[in-house]
């Protein structure tokens, strides 16, 4: 029996998608079963991100309301054999049509086939938020360095915090600038780990390689120059419980907050 | 023993009635017993009534009729009708009112935990959250929230401890908000309270004290 992960953020457009895509494509590239679940009914993007867009034929609402059975729906990732795949969301219907239970009984299937179901969760804390949290063992919580991101981050953390969930939420800090944070101009890492006090899974950078592999329909981690890729294998291999330090600001004097966070010396 | 008792004491006037009495009989009883004290209607001073029921708590209804009786007589009134005995819910609301609780959590943005009593928080309040009690608030904590104490209408209730990260304070009905021009005088060792123009203001706690009884002579 595989886990269910749902990357939320309850602030929009900090990353979700991205982070889905990317961790969801390393952890297959490391030979585990990973399918990915677009819960972003109406405004799917994750088929886009993954450039699958075209093999979509049916959805997720197609399956919950049984026009095909789940197996017709998933859609293969030919880039890594049969490890990766994804359930699409529906363009064309609007978030209501999906009910708990469909959801739930959807997940809990592909959980017997998969290591990884991995949840890419609408932006919000409403209607498709509360679908894909009450189906998932754990969560990521994605939030940029930004007092609005990390403000919402906080009340997704509430949220998920009552639900006692297996696993507790984890964070990751995208979009991250680092010469802002030298600057001053910025919160900092240690600022936003101490205030929502989960465990950090890892920092991704701000880099023009993560948009424009998106928009080619790859993911940033198949670039082995870029930060943001490296920091997404990172936080891939610390899922399968490796700990590995942070390393992206290894030049401030942050160590030690890092450190103390992964329990290692550096 | 009769079932009505009139007794001059040093606090005035007080009429026990006999908690073995049955209750309709003690109202006639009562009828007659201030009808023979011939009150005459020229006497300008109104007489105070205390009215002892004993072991016997009187419920809401039978509390009004007794100061129905009174009202026919203008020239006497009741000062209050004291009981030996409290009314158990009253009570366990008494006890829930004063008791101190302490809680540790994290209360994150969009949570709100309400309490009774007086509250010593020495959890985190962060921004967005809120903690509020109908008593006073012991902060030793980090707060960005929302601190409401007195809530609804206590207006003796007091806000203690590192304020100047809170978003607002309230006591009762009143509330401050906190900007950087006040958040200066809230550094810790600083207390809250409603002072005598109905408003929030912040005093050392060395002078707690001071301000607690100067406040006290007002309402008195
Ligand atoms: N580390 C990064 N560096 C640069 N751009 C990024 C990074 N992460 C995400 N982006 C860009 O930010 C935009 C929003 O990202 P994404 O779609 O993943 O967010 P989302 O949280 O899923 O949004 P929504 O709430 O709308 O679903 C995209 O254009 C994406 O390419
Ligand atoms: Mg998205």
């Amino acid at each position: 029996m595989g886990i269910s992960i749902v990357v939320t953020s309850g602030k929009g457009g900090v990353g979700k998608t991205t982070t889905t895509a990317n961790i969801s494509s390393v952890l297959a590239s490391l030979g585990k079963k990973v399918c990915m679940v677009d819960l972003d009914i109406g405004l799917r993007n994750l088929d886009a991100v993954l450039g699958l867009t075209n093999r979509v034929v049916y959805d997720i609402v197609d399956v919950a309301q049984n026009r095909v059975v789940l197996s017709q729906a998933l859609v293969r990732d030919p880039r890594f054999e049969d490890n990766l795949y994804l359930l699409a969301a529906s363009q064309f219907a609007d978030k209501y049509v999906l009910d708990q239970d469909s959801v739930r009984r959807i997940v809990t299937y592909l959980k017997q086939r998969f290591d990884f179901v991995i949840i890419d969760c609408p932006a919000g804390i409403e209607y498709g938020f509360q679908n894909a949290v009450t189906v998932a063992d754990g969560a990521i919580v994605v939030t940029n360095p930004e007092l609005a991101s990390v403000s919402d981050a906080d009340r997704v953390v509430g949220i998920l915090e009552s639900m006692k969930m297996p696993i507790t939420p984890h964070l990751i800090i995208n979009r991250v600038r680092k010469n802002m944070i030298n600057e001053g101009t910025s919160m900092r890492i240690d600022d936003i780990v101490n205030h929502l006090r989960i465990p950090l899974l890892g920092v991704v950078v701000d880099e023009d390689e993560v948009i424009a592999a998106s928009n080619s329909g790859k993911t940033v981690v198949s670039d082995k120059n870029s930060d943001a890729g490296h920091s997404y294998r990172n936080i891939a291999h610390r899922m399968l419980g490796e700990s590995i330090p942070l390393d992206i600001f290894n030049d401030t004097k942050k160590v030690g907050f890092f450190s103390r966070v992964f329990g290692r010396k550096k | 023993m009769s079932n009505v008792t009139l007794k001059g004491s040093k606090e005035g006037f007080v009429v026990i009635i006999n908690d073995g009495s049955d209750f309709e009989q003690a109202l006639k009883d009562l009828k007659t017993l201030i009808l023979k004290q011939n009150i005459g209607s020229t006497d300008d001073d109104v007489i105070q009534f205390t009215i002892k029921t004993g072991n016997r708590l009187l419920t809401k209804e039978q509390r009004k009729t007794v100061k129905t009786v009174f009202k026919n007589y203008p020239q006497i009134e009741i000062k209050d009708i004291i009981s030996n005995v409290e009314d158990k819910q009253d009570v366990e609301e008494l006890l829930k009112a004063n008791k101190m609780t302490i809680e540790t959590g994290i209360v994150r943005s969009g949570q709100k935990l309400e309490f009774e009593g007086d509250v010593l928080f020495l959890g985190v309040l962060h921004e967005g959250a809120k903690i509020s009690t109908t008593g006073s608030m012991y902060i030793l904590g980090q707060v960005e929230g929302i601190v409401q104490a007195g809530y609804p209408d206590n207006t003796s209730a007091a806000i203690f401890g590192n304020l100047e990260n809170a978003a607002q304070l309230r006591i009762a009905d009143v509330i401050e908000i906190i900007t950087e021009d006040n958040a200066d005088k809230l550094h810790n060792h600083q207390f809250a309270y409603i002072d005598e123009m109905h408003s929030i203001s912040v005093d050392d706690l060395q002078d707690y004290k001071e301000v607690m009884n100067e406040s006290r002579k007002r309402t008195v």
